[in-house]
């Protein structure tokens, strides 16, 4: 759940439309649960195994090593990506002075202190950062009541249906199908016949949460929001209670820093993760720091301004993350199936 | 900067060399010093100012070119 809603908390997935772009999560929260059930049938039909491992098994070992590149590759992104916003984010907005070196050192010590203890410590540091995430999306719809315009969502269905699908699609690929790096941490859940239930879950609580914080947005800035990089901490800004409760921008920073945190943590520890079960290692301990100093600088190498992020998220995204999101998983769930993997002696 | 670098990547090498030694995880020796020697050479290349291609920059550039982008 934190993992899908990080971003768009502060980078909302609007795909291009505002007013209606509440329709498009709705579709890209269907569109997520379907492709996450290739890779939540793989992890149930091969008990205890990552995706990494389970290419080796179903592809061989070279095409199998393949397709572990490929998803390390993506989870690695995912979290340069994450990271770069995050440090964007901060200092456009609040630490406009501040060297964004600052930012990602500290980012890599904490994230990767985190990592190295193991996912257990990150699943019980995001159980503890997510009611506080929720307890403050719920309270902030309370504090923009005076400021709310329900007519900012009219007129209803305003796209055609070519363009809803579009950017629904979109929608699915950033951020919901991103649930697909789990594959590689399912198999680490004490009740794994659950891995199913619980990615589902966690798909639909983070959509609630991403569309109270989307209508939030939407209906208090309304069209004037499109102008904005970051609409949710403008929209933010402009809670005023009584002339007492104002400037509440933080909340959006501290909702993003926390999820944040824990989006770029699982990206590391996946990543990490991944790279050992490739390399046949004992421990993927090791790894973690120098990954994380890898992450950093793809971070700061990701885009040269937020323009290209925009442009990446519109129009490419949606077809670079296909194969990874979807692709792949039910290639291998194919070729699972064709090979009747696992067999009956556990060969597999 | 360099010395920051530097002081950055001697003080990785430290927290974790130790530890793969006495335990004798020899692949993990190899796999730990190959990326943080790719992590090295990347951290010098940006503190010495060189332009290193932007990942997004360089997907965009490829999917247009294919012809793969929506619009």
């Amino acid at each position: 759940m934190s993992f899908v809603m990080t971003t768009g908390l502060i980078f909302p997935p609007l795909q291009g439309l505002w007013h209606d772009s509440w329709m498009t999560l709705l579709l890209g929260l269907a569109g997520g649960i379907v492709f996450a059930l290739p890779y939540t049938t793989l992890c149930l039909r091969f008990p205890g195994k990552t995706l990494i491992e389970i290419h080796e098994t179903v592809f061989g070992p070279v095409i199998g090593k393949l397709f572990s590149v490929a998803s390390i590759w993506y989870t690695f992104h995912l979290g340069a990506q994450a990271g770069a916003i995050f440090i964007t984010f901060l200092t456009t907005t609040i630490f406009t002075m501040t060297p964004r070196y600052v930012f990602s050192v500290t980012w890599l010590l904490v994230v990767g202190y985190l990592c190295k203890k193991g996912i257990e410590v990150i699943a019980r540091v995001n159980e503890m950062l997510l009611v506080v995430t929720v307890f403050l999306i719920v309270g902030t719809g309370f504090l923009v009541l005076n400021i709310f315009k329900i007519e900012n969502f009219l007129p209803l269905w305003s796209i055609s249906l070519s363009d809803l699908l579009r950017a629904g699609f979109g929608t699915i690929t950033f951020p919901f199908g991103q649930n697909v790096v789990f594959g590689l941490l399912l198999p680490f859940l004490h009740e794994r016949g659950q891995a199913r239930k619980a990615v589902f879950m966690g798909l639909c609580g983070a959509a609630l949460f991403l569309l109270i914080n989307l209508v939030i947005t939407v209906g208090v800035l309304g069209e004037l929001g499109k102008i904005f990089i970051f609409p949710t901490h403008q929209a933010f800004r402009m809670i005023s209670i009584g002339q007492v409760m104002t400037r509440l921008e933080l909340i959006p920073s501290l909702i993003f820093l926390a999820m944040g945190f824990i989006k770029v943590s699982i990206a590391l520890y996946a990543a990490s993760l991944g790279t050992a079960q490739l390399c046949k290692l004992q421990t993927y301990r090791p790894l973690v720091f120098p990954i994380g100093v890898l992450m950093v600088i793809a971070a700061h190498q990701i885009y040269p301004n937020i323009g290209v992020r925009l442009e990446m998220v519109e129009r490419v995204q949606p077809i670079y993350a296909l194969p990874f999101q979807l692709l792949f998983p039910l290639l291998a769930l194919l070729a699972a199936v064709l090979r009747r993997l696992p067999g009956k002696e556990g060969q597999a | 900067m360099i010395l920051l670098v530097l002081l950055g990547f001697a003080l990785i090498v430290a927290l974790e060399l130790p530890g793969l030694l006495k335990a004798r995880y020899w692949r993990e020796l190899i796999v730990f010093a190959l990326l943080t020697a790719g992590a090295f050479i990347l951290s010098l290349l940006l503190v010495f100012g060189v332009e290193l291609p932007y990942i997004d920059s360089v997907l965009i550039e490829v999917f247009t070119k294919l012809g793969l982008t929506l619009k």
